[in-house]
């Protein structure tokens, strides 16, 4: 009973992994045998045996660029996002918008000329390239091969988990009614990524069913493939003109054309496509991994009001993330905690570090810092935690004692030295905090410059170089007269912004006339700009004998101006 | 204060009064003897002559060799509170300590913090002077207890090769963040973590007292720039005059050492 299915199966089965010409063969006079026979053709094709092929669906959201812009969208009025240097196309438009017979495709101008008040938006990549990564994580639920189709789409494969959501019908439904409710979205199912990519770019989908049931030799899905634009695929449009001029307008025409032809005149891109959309080749893509996320929820025995008294509770869960984080090997630079109330949300604190770190030590100051200053709306009674594990840990090496550990205390510094960082962070603010940078520039208030932390999340570059030589340029050399001569006298001190002087006498006054020493430097710079700047320095001494760093500039009718800039304290 | 130099009779280096036998002092006088005079070397108010010279703690020199001869061991003293007092910004006071900067970076990792300065440090000229301008650390506390906090902080982490403190806001200040009282915390701190406490201060509060280990008065006369060494521990009140003299201002001070 069960040896003889297997036998007659054999032979089939062998001869479709090696020898797919036998295969064709095969299939081929079984299409013959139906047309003498003359069976209805859907029968025979369902009398093979079930298809294994993948099967993938592409959700295309056409309202990604306003969707990533919907912070600065108005919903009142009609907004349009637009792309394009020079031929300003419009990509996106608001429901608002629709109304007034906007599109998305008509030029810029068209739709000015539609309606004259349209917000204006230009489209943003890089949000919306994490909007659809935000978008695709959630989609993980369904399916465990989830990749991304940038700029608007993605892939997913649902043979595994058919059974699971009952069938085809069941999960498609579930997947655009319960995951995007905000999000409008087109799909597309066939039996390789690149044709569902290709379908739902040319707003065509086969049934789902057929797909799952017969894969690639559904006649459907090959008729549809056959009648899509070429401007589906992702081509160059040097390839796709020329092919147009040739005749040839649809993917159908083009796998009439020889291959090896195709790949002389347009590279190997346009018959890999081909191949890679009717499953002759292997088409690899990056499965989407989330992030390994921390989250732990601590449950208070009894209401706390006092912020203070939280850091017990806080401490236990920031142990909890240490334990998970080395286990992980990981770092984090972000965590969050949340305050619950009762009824709804008490209060949220984000601590932040300006290195990664994983342990209870690293963030032990910045909490106290900050639970300090932190209001509770009403009280607590329970606190959880939430953070990204995306950094790799990296962990300093001890020296032994008998080394000499020059090198051991300098990344040691360094640690610290984020640490001293953070703590300042955490209670004087982002902005309190600023790095002193030299960049070479003639601009005096440009050649200075200071780098706060919220200007970049990053760490502070170059923070504490530990091979800084101080000496590069040896002693000798800089007692050089040749190269001493090129310095410059420059102020230890730097005003924010230059500061007018007054002027009696034809000369510059600062609590009394200014006595001018040397000068004058002349610093011409900035033509770039709307204003270059012409200036004349001098190094002028008060009548407290301050020394003082004044520049003179003319104004359009040659009168003089001078500017105090600096103090060489 | 209490003063006693080596030409007094009793406190010589002779052996009775060395530090050896000080020790065996609270056996020795149990029962039997107890001078006033051994009473006095064990009270801690009593500075011992032999210590002046030596100072305490790590010296750096300042670069100006008129300051040097005047200062114990011969520097500044980088684990140690030092107050500047000034009537205004830029008579010379960033130039006094620049020498001292580039050697301690050098020497070193960690940061200059330089709390509620009066205006931007200039890269340029830090860089003439040999001080790494991405080593300086500017911040601006809001309030005098935030700034009291985060000098403290940074005296204490031992990250910080220096720290350069505008105390204005601290002098305005009333109760426990008012700069003399602030004084003693920071003086232990910066002693402790070995870290070099800068103070900037108007020149008005040179008679109030204060925990420095140096207080210098920056006076300016014309081109000249005198230092009046008000409080020197372990060393001598004097006054420096044009103590920059002979230094090439045109070369960034490059020449000073």
């Amino acid at each position: 009973m069960v040896s003889t299915p297997r036998t007659q199966s054999q032979p089939d089965l062998f001869s479709d992994v090696a020898d797919p010409q036998a295969h064709a063969a095969q299939r081929e006079r079984c299409a013959l045998q139906t047309a003498q026979v003359a069976p209805p053709p859907t029968t025979t094709t369902t009398a093979l045996a079930p298809s294994r092929e993948p099967v993938w669906v592409c959700l295309y959201f056409p309202g990604l660029p306003l969707q990533a812009l919907r912070a600065q969208c108005s919903t009142t009025q009609p907004a349009v996002v637009v792309e394009g240097d020079r031929q300003r196309t419009v990509i996106a438009i608001n429901r608002v918008a629709r109304q007034f017979g906007l599109m998305p495709g008509q030029s810029l101008r068209t739709a000015m000329a539609l309606c004259q008040d349209v917000q204006i938006l230009e489209r943003a990549p890089e949000q919306e390239q994490a909007l659809l990564a935000e978008l695709a994580e959630h989609l993980i639920a369904f399916s465990p091969q989830v990749c991304l189709q940038p700029p608007q789409a993605v892939l997913l494969e649902l043979r595994g988990s058919l059974r699971l959501f009952q069938g085809i019908d069941n999960l498609l439904a579930r997947l655009l009614s319960q995951c995007l409710p905000d999000h409008h979205v087109r799909f597309a199912v066939a039996p390789t990524p690149t044709s569902a990519y290709w379908l739902v770019r040319g707003g065509l989908s086969p049934d789902p069913q057929t797909i799952v049931k017969q894969g690639a030799a559904s006649t459907e899905f090959q008729q549809l493939l056959n009648a899509l634009d070429l401007s589906v695929t992702d081509w160059s449009e040097a390839a796709i003109s020329a092919l147009r001029e040739m005749g040839i307008y649809t993917i159908g025409d083009c796998r009439r054309l020889p291959r090896a032809g195709l790949a002389r005149r347009f590279g190997v891109s346009v018959p890999q496509g081909l191949a890679k959309a009717l499953g002759e080749l292997p088409d690899l893509r990056d499965v989407l991994v989330a992030p390994p996320r921390f989250d732990a929820i601590r449950q208070l025995d009894a209401e706390i009001a006092d912020a203070a008294a939280l850091q017990p509770v806080c401490e236990l869960l920031l142990r909890q993330l240490e334990t998970d984080l080395r286990s992980r090997q990981a770092a984090v630079r972000e965590i969050a905690f949340h305050f619950h109330a009762w009824r709804g949300h008490s209060g949220h604190l984000t601590l932040s570090l300006c290195a990664p770190g994983y342990r209870l030590s690293d963030w032990l100051p910045v909490l106290e810092a900050q639970l300090e200053r932190l209001e509770l709306m009403q009280p607590v009674v329970a606190v959880s935690l939430g953070a990204h594990a995306n950094d790799a840990l990296t962990a300093s090496t001890a020296a032994l004692d008998l080394t000499s550990d020059i090198q051991c205390a300098a990344t040691s510094v360094e640690a610290g030295g984020y640490a001293l960082l953070d703590r300042l962070r955490a209670r004087l603010g982002e902005t309190a905090i600023a790095q002193l940078t030299h960049v070479a520039e003639h601009r005096p208030e440009y050649a200075s410059q200071t780098i706060t932390l919220a200007d970049t999340k990053a760490p502070v570059p170059e923070v504490l170089p530990r091979d800084w030589q101080i000496r590069d340029v040896p002693l000798s050399e800089r007692d050089d007269g040749a190269l001493s001569s090129v310095w410059l006298q420059r102020p230890l001190w730097l005003l924010d912004s230059p500061q007018p002087l007054s002027i009696s006498d034809n000369r510059p006054c600062h609590q009394g006339v200014l006595v001018l020493n040397h000068g004058p430097e002349r610093i011409s710079s900035g033509w770039w700009e709307q204003r270059p700047s012409v200036r004349d320095y001098f190094v002028a001494t008060d009548i407290d004998a301050a020394r003082l760093w004044v520049f003179r500039t003319w104004t359009e009718d040659h009168e003089p101006q001078w500017w105090l800039h600096g103090i060489f304290g | 204060m209490v003063y006693k130099s080596t030409d007094e009779p009793g406190v010589g280096s002779g052996p009775t009064h060395s530090p050896s036998q000080e020790k065996e002092t609270p056996e020795a006088d149990s029962g039997v003897f107890f001078s006033p005079q051994q009473a006095l070397f064990e009270s801690a108010g009593l500075w011992r002559a032999n210590s002046l010279t030596s100072g305490q703690g790590p010296v750096c020199s300042s670069g100006y060799t008129k300051l040097d001869a005047c200062l114990p061991g011969g520097g500044w003293s980088t684990a140690g509170l030092t107050e500047l007092l000034t009537d205004s910004a830029g008579v010379g006071e960033l130039r006094l300590l620049m020498p001292a900067l580039s050697t301690l970076t050098a020497e070193r990792n960690g940061w200059v913090m330089w709390i509620a300065p009066p205006y931007l440090p200039n890269a340029p000229a830090l860089q003439q002077w040999q001080v790494p301008p991405s080593r300086m650390l500017v911040i601006h506390p809001r309030t005098p207890r935030d700034m009291a906090w985060a000098a403290e902080q940074a005296l204490t982490s031992g990250n910080c090769v220096a720290v350069l403190l505008w105390a204005r806001i601290l002098d305005r200040a009333r109760g426990n963040v008012s700069f003399q009282r602030l004084s003693r915390r920071l003086q232990l701190a910066a002693t402790e973590h070995r870290c070099w406490a800068v103070a900037f201060r108007d020149l008005e509060y040179r008679k109030t007292p204060s925990s420095s280990v140096l207080r210098i008065a920056i006076h300016a006369t014309g081109e000249k720039r005198d230092l009046e060494l008000l409080k020197v521990r372990g060393g001598r009140p004097t006054t420096v005059h044009d103590f920059d003299a002979g230094v090439d201002l045109e070369n960034g001070g490059a020449l000073v050492r």
